[in-house]
């Protein structure tokens, strides 16, 4: 187990050098001139030069590459040329709102997509699993933006059962003491139960909008996953040998099926780390999405670069847990044997 | 089935009842609470002096989402249009345009009578050269930290635009004859001078300005290092000004939080206890905020949307003229646009008067000219020959003697408005026997594009602070301008620009500007599409938005009326 964790973080090492690398020059490839727009109309080309070499933007590739990979090992991201401030500091003021957003969304795309999944793969051929697919197919072909406007006007606009799309909390309402960055948690944690109720109530629209979407591939890959180990020799045996059908259903089917749903689980996060620009956008949801939105709009190319490397360096932390969750899951994987799955 | 969904399903339920229970509390509440509703909590923050916030408790809270995100809060460098709102409430200048409350409960005031605002009271002579402002600064006027505002601390405002490297101010003053810190003078604490060089019409509207608010140089220099000797890094996220205002918070991108400076000296003329500024980057979104009451004041709505909440009896739409200018520049340096007759044509044929019926909704007025119609000095026997006509634009394109003309028109990803006047002037030059491409283009791109000379047709907008003709003139066409991406470069025009800059008397302004407008549609610079109103939505007992020379939405006489 120690020597499959160890390769794991080797190999993860090697893909963020790789993605650090990457993402220098596929930036500078974006076309725009970050340092005109920054100057503004009343600039010329002196002003605009100026900006240029503060930002370092006019020296050689190979300099600016150099620096560029010192500042990165120190942690340094850059800075900002539209706000003029720290690119990691943004960055990390931001993230937890996306990760709030994108936790409560897989959690809540997980007990729709699950449970549905298991019984359709339960019920196979039925209504029921033919009603389970017409939900994934909705989740699948629906998309964001428009099934977000809609509860926006809906439950917002029309029915007033939830805030509007204004960010985390209401205007007048101070945040939480911040200990993990999720309002609902550090709410909790600090007794402020009113605000952890708030924070609930606007993230519902977003986390909804998501999970919809995010349920669909989850309850696909459950019910492929689980029809073919409720068809697999161990289970008939099983069944043959009288174990109860809940207990062959759960603890030999599931238990089984969770290594490709684990898969499916992580890509869903990890798809959801990098901050979902279209929800975080409609929403007025401070996340990293729309940090990166701006940078992309005003080629802000450190800010650009700084997203891209953090959502690299957490996608690939991820997976290494949940390479981790597969040892835990698969007893074979932890003695050193090959998953069959 | 049921043994096995036992726990799922009680799990199932018992999670539906906690999010009804959560949606269900306070639903009704929330709606008001968050357009900062009537409890008018304020919160100040620590500052010497004052007790900045017990005063304010039946003052209501103001809620706004602006179109775009403030930046930086750095007085003298460029900066996005939601964050010269929060500067203009932090920094006070000298004197301001005297508005007072119109009957609709917005402030208004004449172009020309300005009051004392930083200062007391102030005189504007003449000498030989040019003029000799002369401020006398309220002795009672101090900081958020309580110190006093004095003619130093103005002084050293000016100076910051002249000489820090970030300052783009520098771009500005030679339009009213200051290029020098030695114009701008301390006679004693609360006595400043200011001495332009040119007999300029613009030098007390440029007074008014916000770029040229006192700073607490004390504050800044605290805070400065050697790298950076103007506190230009300090500035951008943080406040040293004399406004009605301080900054409490400010998270770009995000959120803004103004409240009352515990210290100013009109406090009483403050109408409501504090102003939240949240980004809501969706127009869409913006307007379903107003129309439910969670927030107060919204911008940047499109002209379609603002036509479709006419009809909302919760929201209030205040709409007026401005000299902006919105133009399809046509960059004379790409052939065939070095062709006179080419431009011409194209300024025939374009749909002037449906782009307001259709792309504006009637929010906007027609421009008719680089001097737009709303603007001093505006010719209209000129500006009307701005107007559609197809035939002329064919003869104009066949005196041309070039075959088939294709032109690239490019537009702003980010401007709604542009893409579909872009539609419709395509379509027109069509008809006119031109071919347009057109290209919707990333801001940034489009920037770096405009600059280097790259797009044959484009449409662009601009506003000039102080709203007079020969400012306008003069970034937006004269030779070697930045701005000038049309190119233009013609001996008598600029030498008439130069003159009207520093022409006070009122009827040689007008001839001089005349001229300009003959020339400027002679050869056929632009098609001038439209000015665009100025057009904020707020919730229906909204008042006292003000307008003045920038634009630039004011706070302070912002409040909710109780019986609306």
């Amino acid at each position: 187990m120690r020597r499959y964790l160890g390769k794991r973080l080797l190999v993860s090492l090697g893909t963020i050098l790789g993605i650090v690398v990457v993402v220098f020059f596929i930036v500078r490839v974006l076309p725009g001139d970050a340092a005109a727009v920054r100057a503004g109309p009343y600039a010329n080309e002196e002003r605009i030069e100026e900006i240029r070499q503060r930002y370092g933007l006019s020296d050689p590739l190979p300099t600016q590459f150099v620096r560029y990979l010192g500042n990165v090992a120190r942690g340094d991201l850059g800075t900002s040329i539209r706000t003029e401030g720290s690119v990691t500091a943004e960055l990390l003021r931001r993230l937890p709102a996306s990760l709030e957003l994108a936790f409560y969304s897989v959690l809540a795309a997980c007990l729709v997509g699950i449970p549905l999944g298991i019984l359709a793969a339960a019920k196979e051929g039925t209504v029921i699993d033919k009603a389970a697919r017409v939900f994934a197919v909705l989740g699948s072909s629906m998309a964001l933006f428009w099934l977000g406007l809609l509860l926006i006007f809906f439950l917002f606009y029309r029915l007033g059962w939830f805030p509007g799309p204004i960010d985390r909390l209401a205007v007048t309402t101070p945040p939480p003491p911040t200990i993990t960055g999720f309002y609902t948690i550090d709410a909790a944690i600090t007794g402020r139960f009113d605000v952890m109720v708030e924070a609930f109530r606007y993230l519902a629209l977003p986390v909804i909008t998501l999970a919809f979407v995010l349920a669909a591939p989850i309850l696909k890959m459950v019910r492929a996953a689980m029809i073919d180990t409720l068809q697999s020799d161990h289970v008939r045996t099983a069944k043959a040998m009288g174990v109860p059908w809940r207990q062959v259903l759960l603890r030999d089917g599931f238990r089984n099926a969770l290594i490709p749903v684990t898969t499916a689980i992580g890509i869903v996060f990890g798809y959801m780390l990098g901050g979902n620009i279209i929800v975080e956008f409609l929403f007025a949801w401070p996340g990293v999405g729309r940090y990166a939105y701006n940078a992309i709009q005003n080629n802000d190319i450190e800010a650009l670069q700084g997203f891209v490397i953090m959502v690299g360096v957490l996608y690939v932390a991820l997976n290494v847990v949940i390479d981790l969750l597969y040892a835990w899951i698969d007893p074979r994987i932890r003695l050193g044997g090959k998953a069959t799955v | 089935m049921r043994r096995y969904l036992k726990r799922p399903r009680w799990l199932v339920v018992v999670t539906l009842l906690a999010l009804v229970a959560a949606a269900c509390t306070s639903a009704t509440e929330e709606t008001t609470t968050t357009s900062g509703g009537d409890d008018g909590e304020t919160t100040t923050s620590t500052t010497a002096g004052g007790d900045g916030g017990d005063g304010d408790a039946e003052k209501p809270q103001i809620v706004a989402a602006l179109s775009d995100t403030p930046n930086v809060v750095e007085p003298h460098t460029f900066r996005s249009t939601s964050a010269y709102a929060v500067t203009k409430a932090l920094y006070q200048p000298l004197i301001e345009l005297a508005v007072e409350e119109g009957p609709d409960g917005m402030y208004v005031g004449t172009y020309g009578e300005d009051r004392g605002a930083g200062a007391e009271s102030f005189e504007v002579t003449e000498t030989d050269d040019g003029l000799l402002g002369t401020f006398h600064l309220r002795e009672d006027a101090l900081f958020s930290d309580g110190s006093p505002v004095t003619a130093d601390d103005y002084k050293y405002a000016f100076d910051r635009t002249m000489l820090a490297e970030h300052s783009y101010i520098t771009a500005l003053l030679p339009l009213i004859g200051i290029s020098s810190p030695d114009q701008v003078r301390v006679v004693d604490d609360y006595t400043l001078e200011v001495e332009t060089d040119a007999k300029s019409p613009l030098f007390e509207r440029f007074m008014t300005f916000q770029v040229f608010g006192a700073i607490n140089q004390e504050v800044v220099e605290e805070n400065a290092t050697t790298d950076d000797p103007w506190g230009a890094t300090y500035l951008t996220t943080n406040a040293a000004g004399s406004g009605a205002y301080i900054l409490e918070s400010f998270d770009p991108d995000r959120e803004v939080v103004l409240v009352p400076n515990p210290n100013y000296w009109d406090a009483d003329s403050l109408l409501n206890s504090g102003v939240t500024i949240r980004t809501v980057p969706d127009a869409n979104q913006r307007a379903l905020l107003v129309q439910r009451g969670e927030v107060d004041i919204v911008a940047g709505i499109p002209p379609k949307l603002l036509a479709e909440l006419e009809d909302d009896p919760n929201v209030s739409i205040i709409s007026r003229p401005t000299t902006g200018v919105h133009y399809l520049g046509m960059n004379q340096e790409i052939a065939p646009l070095d062709n006179v007759d080419v431009r011409r044509a194209i300024m025939l044929a374009v749909p002037y008067d449906a782009l307001i019926e259709q792309v504006m909704f009637g929010y906007a007025t027609p421009a008719q000219g680089v001097v737009t119609s709303t603007m001093a000095t505006h010719d209209p026997e000129i500006g009307q020959q701005y107007a559609q006509d197809l035939d002329a634009a064919a003869a104009a394109l066949e005196a041309s003697g070039v075959g088939e003309v294709n032109l690239v028109l490019g537009v702003r990803e980010s401007a709604g408005t542009d893409q579909e006047a872009a539609v419709l002037i395509q379509d027109a030059l069509r008809q006119g026997g031109i071919t347009v491409e057109v290209e919707i283009i990333p801001d940034a791109d489009f920037a770096a594009r405009l600059n280097a000379g790259e797009l044959p047709l484009f449409i662009h907008d601009w506003f000039s602070w102080g709203e007079d003709p020969f400012y306008q003139m003069t970034f937006l066409t004269q030779c070697g301008s930045f701005v000038n991406y049309a190119r233009f470069c013609n001996e008598e025009y600029d030498s008439l620009v130069e003159e009207g800059k520093f022409t006070l008397d009122a009827e040689e302004r007008q001839e001089v500007s005349s001229r300009t407008q003959e020339i400027f549609f002679e050869n056929a610079v632009w098609a001038p599409l439209w000015s665009t109103d100025r057009t904020l939505v707020t919730g229906k007992c909204v008042t006292g938005l003000d307008a003045e020379y920038t634009n630039v939405p004011g706070f302070t006489h912002v409040t909710k009326t109780e019986d609306c």
